[in-house]
């Protein structure tokens, strides 16, 4: 057998961490299942790709693979999609709207996601298992039972009998409160993913740090940040999908002007739902940005969110 | 009574006008009241196109001086109405209130949601609500009244509901002897879709009572075509196809005083008048004769209730029993009327008795007590409002008042005349149950029941669902 | 464009903000003496994440709990009815042996796949495109999700199903198992002329299972993945040296090099497949049997209105949360056992 190291594409590392090294004979029936898998995963949506360009009432009443016998391609569902609403840019303005409510909230989250991720790892104090398991714990919140307390909390502030807590700050309906509810409900999710990987750091590097007189910020910012390149970007893009794809948060802190393309694509339906043969152009509109920001951060996926802890 | 032969009278002049008035030169909106069959009222004389006139000094006779009272506020309305790629309702909605918008100033903001019961229910608790609230249907309306969200309406508007509207609609705005809200549109189920051509080929006439809708069923069924097609799945709200299906029946085998005692709740889920409705309406939607196949009775549970009508379109059945809302779901380029694709007759109610109507609607009421959000309310219920969004929307309109020759499609009018027309109109009834059953047990049990379930636990399952 | 560019200054504004806010904090605490010093600091960088996700999600966790000893309006205290009602429902033993199939299928099913395709993509020269096109349903919103698998699930008057198209070619396969082309996949419960009883999931449910994986199945491929390439050279050269086949290296080696991240993977949908409503009011909004806990959480809470009895289903999820806590602590302690780290 022969053993090569293999350069991923576009890989970014130096040094032993994360170098891929694998045994690289992947086998003839290895590489016929993952074929096989490819093929299971993509047909559902190849059927909404071709439905795409189908006439509505083909889409409705006759199944996708007719088309290959009796192909017509008709854009008018796209036609449609682009040009709803009653101006010409609003589809564009949804998408700035999607822009506007997900990239500041990736950063909020994934930047305070790690301060805290480090905290749980590498940082000692009471009581540290605890928070850890709190934070997780939380993830089971359904996130709809968040919604009231918080809407009340941006809507009137919170107070206990006549003293004010937190002042009214009238967040409604802005683009901040999605922020904000965004941040807090990714969080668990991202000090998760996080923590795993930052404890899982090289601990001598990071003792030597401190032999050498680093503080904790320094570490941080000096060696964790750098180091955490890979995992950061993976929860990016975890975090990136889930925004853009969100629908429930969006619709109940951001206004009507605020709204992302996600919550526009679905009232594409109509009152009571009968233009749905949309929702396949819709659908297939509303991938591009997340696949695009996929590709964009894949090379970061490589180096891997969990890669090199180099023991021992 | 108006008897059937009245009811064809009155059609046939009602359309006979309609041509008259469409032979002479252009008569837009000139409302002569001699609509046949509404009861004479006196009704304010103000056609739309008049109300341009820069020396408008009120509107709705006095109720709404114009002083610009309003300018520079702001009222929103929160609505399940919202524009698809194909349709804009929302600029014609917004546009019939240029009137009021003249008058005082304000302006009327839409807001159109696809999750209206979700948001609405956040909006609500969480202290952010919306000025006024289209709600599709009274009864979450009610919950919220009692629950002291909503702002009961001044005097002067509440007094219209008991006398601008059809008979039976005043209650739909009341919750415990409070108006809380007025009517804006309505629908009207209590029909069938159908294709004139194929009933021609088939050598079908459109059945004018209960007993003949049977035997044609029948008929279909012995010349072998498939007579009903059904869809009731709907996401979490699957049923209530179905539960529409019963609601005329009630009506129409047991009249609407048991129909209101069966809302109530004066009268078990489980009676035995209820058996009886719900083995009627199994004679029609779960034989298989009539849908074409026991595994066709079953998807009905499946079918979404948007595509159930489109076997018409491909000869595969020959009727739906939908409500005229249904107009939207048929593909762009369908036509209508007895001379196009599709056309929509009357579900017939037994010979020799009095003609059912079961319909739904829209009601707007005030979550916030400003006195513009009353202006926009009571507009909204005005014969001026109601006859514009008639003409701009070919929307069905609970006014009393309404001229039905305002339609451009004499397929609208026919619609609005039966409206108006009916002896007995009732409100859809699982709207107003109690959220456990209304929206709850009555749904679910009723889909399990048509795909195979025994009536007997259908019935027994939502009355003890009823919340005590 | 305006409000994009003051939303773009605001977020900047904020952002620098926030930072410098933390940073004099944290040499404020610097000046503590030096007991205290550590600690401190330590809460310098938590405290942003513990108050969001205090106000955000403890404090409206905390709220349901009291909202569910009150009744559906929310007005009056019933004590423990809700929860009487809850557990005493014949639906609920069905409902809720369909929430352990999803979490105990959608998690079997899902490890397994994505390791697989972590292990046997590493290196083919077509791994980015593979890895693409298993995360691909993931950047689909539910919105999408629902059409695309009432497309494959669908049955008559339409045919418009793939499934049945495909299962009514197949010649000779009887009618029970879909022969006929016309069956009514999520409606019907049996399989092969077998039903299951009553408050057993029945084939409908695993179907939406199958959505559900398809649906997690990239995340975890992506995670394995990188967790795969991670392990060190020194490692698996050592095996190799020793004569071990691939498929040993694999087992023996890189698995329990990875076990950690194996729990995390495995929490994670776990917890996910428990949350998960969307794919179920989406496809048969819980109807023939289908239904899990979260499911009837949203219909009870948001369709039919009723705030006691939501708020109970909703506890009954957060409580489900603490033995998956626990087998997650107990299994990552046994993974860095193994490790000897």
């Amino acid at each position: 057998m022969k053993l090569r190291t293999k350069r991923q594409k576009g890989s970014i590392g130096k040094g032993s961490i994360g170098q891929s090294a694998a045994a690289t004979l992947t086998s003839k029936p290895g590489q016929a299942l993952v074929y096989l898998l490819v093929f299971l995963w993509t047909i559902p949506t190849f059927g909404i790709f071709i439905s795409s360009f189908r006439p509505e009432i083909d889409v409705k009443t006759s199944g996708w693979w007719n088309w290959f016998f009796d192909p017509g391609v008709t854009l008018d569902n796209y036609r449609q999609v682009l040009s709803s609403g009653p101006g010409q840019d609003d589809l564009w303005k949804f998408f700035l709207n999607s822009v506007q409510i997900t990239v500041p909230s990736v950063i909020l989250s994934v930047g305070l996601g790690l301060l805290a991720a480090y905290a749980l790892s590498w940082m000692k104090f009471k009581g540290r298992d605890w928070v850890f398991v709190g934070i997780v714990g939380l993830l089971m919140v359904p996130l709809q039972m968040a919604l009231i307390p918080l809407l009340q909390l941006f809507s009137g502030g919170a107070h206990i009998g006549s003293v004010t807590i937190v002042p009214d700050l009238n967040l409604t309906g802005k683009v901040y409160g999605v922020w904000i509810a965004h941040t807090a409900f990714g969080l668990p999710l991202v000090v998760f993913i996080l923590k795993t990987f930052v404890s899982g750091l090289p601990r001598d590097v990071i003792e030597a740090a401190r032999v050498d007189g680093a503080g904790h910020a320094t570490i941080f910012l000096r060696l964790v940040v750098p180091l955490s390149v890979p995992a950061l970007a993976s929860v990016a893009i975890f975090q990136f999908m889930w925004i853009w794809n969100d629908y429930l948060i969006a619709l109940i802190f951001a206004g009507r002007d605020n709204a992302p393309i996600v919550r526009h694509l679905a009232t594409l339906t109509g009152t009571r739902g009968q233009s749905y043969h949309l929702l396949t152009a819709a659908g297939m509109i509303s991938m591009v940005v997340p696949v695009a920001v996929f590709f964009a951060l894949q090379r970061y996926f490589v180096r891997g969110l969990l890669a090199g802890a180099v023991k021992g | 009574m108006f008897t059937r032969t009245t009811k064809a009278t009155a059609l046939c002049t009602a359309l006979l006008l309609f041509a008259v008035a469409c032979g002479s030169d252009d008569s837009t909106g000139n409302a002569s009241p001699t609509t046949t069959a509404a009861p004479v009222e006196q009704s304010p004389t103000t056609a739309p196109d008049q109300m341009t006139d820069n020396t408008m000094s009120s509107l709705m006779d006095g109720d709404i001086i114009c002083e610009q009272q309003h300018a520079g506020k702001t009222v929103t309305i929160f609505s399940p109405v919202r524009d698809s790629a194909n349709s804009t309702p929302i600029a014609d909605y917004i546009a019939a209130y240029q009137p009021l918008v003249d008058c005082t100033g304000v302006e009327v903001v839409w807001e159109g949601t696809d999750q209206f019961e979700t948001e609405i229910n956040v909006r609500l608790q969480g202290g952010n609500p919306p000025d006024v609230v289209n709600y599709p249907q009274p009864g979450l309306m009610a919950q919220h009244a009692r629950q002291d969200f909503l702002f009961p309406l001044p005097n002067h508007v509440a007094a219209r509901l008991t006398t601008d509207y059809i008979s039976g609609w005043d209650a739909y705005g009341t919750v415990d002897d409070v108006v809380y809200a007025l009517p804006a549109r309505s629908n009207i189920k209590s029909l069938v879709w159908y294709s004139p051509s194929a009933f021609a080929a088939g050598g079908y006439t459109v059945p004018t009572s209960l007993e003949d809708l049977k035997s044609l069923s029948d008929q279909i069924a012995a010349d072998g075509g498939t007579a009903w097609c059904i869809g009731a799945e709907s996401g979490v709200a699957t049923g209530w196809v179905l539960t529409d299906w019963m609601e005329d029946f009630m009506l129409r085998l047991h009249g609407e005083d048991v129909y209101d005692q069966w809302i109530s709740h004066e009268m078990a889920f489980n009676d035995p008048r209820v058996v009886e409705v719900v083995e009627a309406v199994g004679s029609y939607v779960k034989n298989p004769d009539y849908l074409g196949g026991e595994n066709l009775v079953k998807a009905i549970a499946t079918t979404r209730f948007q595509d159930g009508g489109l076997p018409i379109l491909e000869g595969n059945c020959y009727m739906h029993r939908q409500a005229n809302f249904f107009y939207g779901s048929w593909p762009e380029g369908t036509t209508f009327g007895e001379d196009g694709d599709v056309s929509v007759f009357y579900l017939p109610s037994p010979a020799g008795g009095p003609d059912y109507l079961l319909g739904g609607g829209d009601v707007y009421a005030a979550t916030t007590d400003k006195a513009e959000t009353f202006d926009v309310i009571a507009y909204t219920g005005s014969l001026d409002y109601m006859t514009e969004i008639a003409i701009s929307r070919a929307d069905l309109v609970p006014h009393v008042d309404l001229d039905v020759n305002v339609y451009s499609d004499p397929f609208n009018s026919t619609l609005a005349e039966l409206q108006l027309g009916a002896d007995v109109f009732r409100f859809d009834a699982s709207d107003l149950m109690p959220g456990a059953v209304g929206a709850g047990t009555f749904w679910t049990e009723v889909t399990d029941w048509v795909i195979g379930g025994s009536t007997e636990d259908f019935v027994d399952n939502v009355e003890a669902s009823w919340p005590r | 464009m305006t409000e994009v560019f003051s939303a773009i200054v605001i977020s900047v504004i904020a952002l620098s903000v926030l930072v410098g806010f933390l940073a004099i904090m944290y040499w404020l605490v610097g000046r503590l003496p030096k007991r205290w010093r550590e600690g401190a600091r330590a809460w310098v960088f938590l405290f942003p994440t513990a108050i969001a996700v205090t106000v955000g999600l403890l404090i409206p966790a905390l709220r349901t709990i009291y909202l569910s000893f009150l009744d559906d309006r929310s007005s009056a205290f019933v004590g423990f009815s809700n929860y009487l009602e809850v557990f005493t429902n014949e639906g609920t033993r069905l409902t809720v042996f369909n929430s352990f199939s999803w979490v105990l299928v959608g998690t079997v099913v899902t490890v397994v796949v994505g390791l697989a395709l972590a292990r046997f993509a590493d290196g083919m020269r077509t791994e980015s495109a593979v890895k693409s096109a298993i995360f691909l349903p993931g950047a689909i919103s539910l919105v999408g999700t629902g059409l695309i698998w009432g497309f494959v699930y669908a049955g008559p008057p339409f045919d418009v199903g793939l499934l049945n198209q495909v299962t009514g070619w197949v010649p000779g396969l009887p009618d029970s198992l879909g022969g006929s082309g016309d069956r009514l996949w999520l409606l019907e419960r049996g399989l092969g002329g077998v039903d299951p009883p009553d408050t057993a999931p029945g084939v409908n449910t695993f179907l939406l299972i199958v959505v559900f994986i398809w649906g997690q199945a990239g995340i975890a491929t992506v995670i394995f993945s990188a967790a795969i390439k991670g392990v060190p050279t020194s490692l698996l050269e050592a095996a190799k040296v020793d004569g071990a086949t691939a498929t040993q290296t694999f087992y023996k080696v890189t698995l329990p090099y990875i076990r950690s991240t194996i729990v995390t993977v495995a929490t994670l949908v776990t917890i996910a497949g428990l949350k998960a409503f969307d794919i179920v009011a989406a496809t048969t909004g819980g109807r023939f049997g289908t239904s899990t806990i979260a499911n009837e959480f949203y219909v009870t809470l948001f369709v039919q209105g009723r705030g006691g009895l939501g708020a109970t289903l909703a506890v009954v999820i957060f409580a489900l949360v603490i033995p998956v806590m626990i087998i997650n602590r107990r299994a990552q302690a046994r993974a860095e056992e193994m490790l000897g780290s």
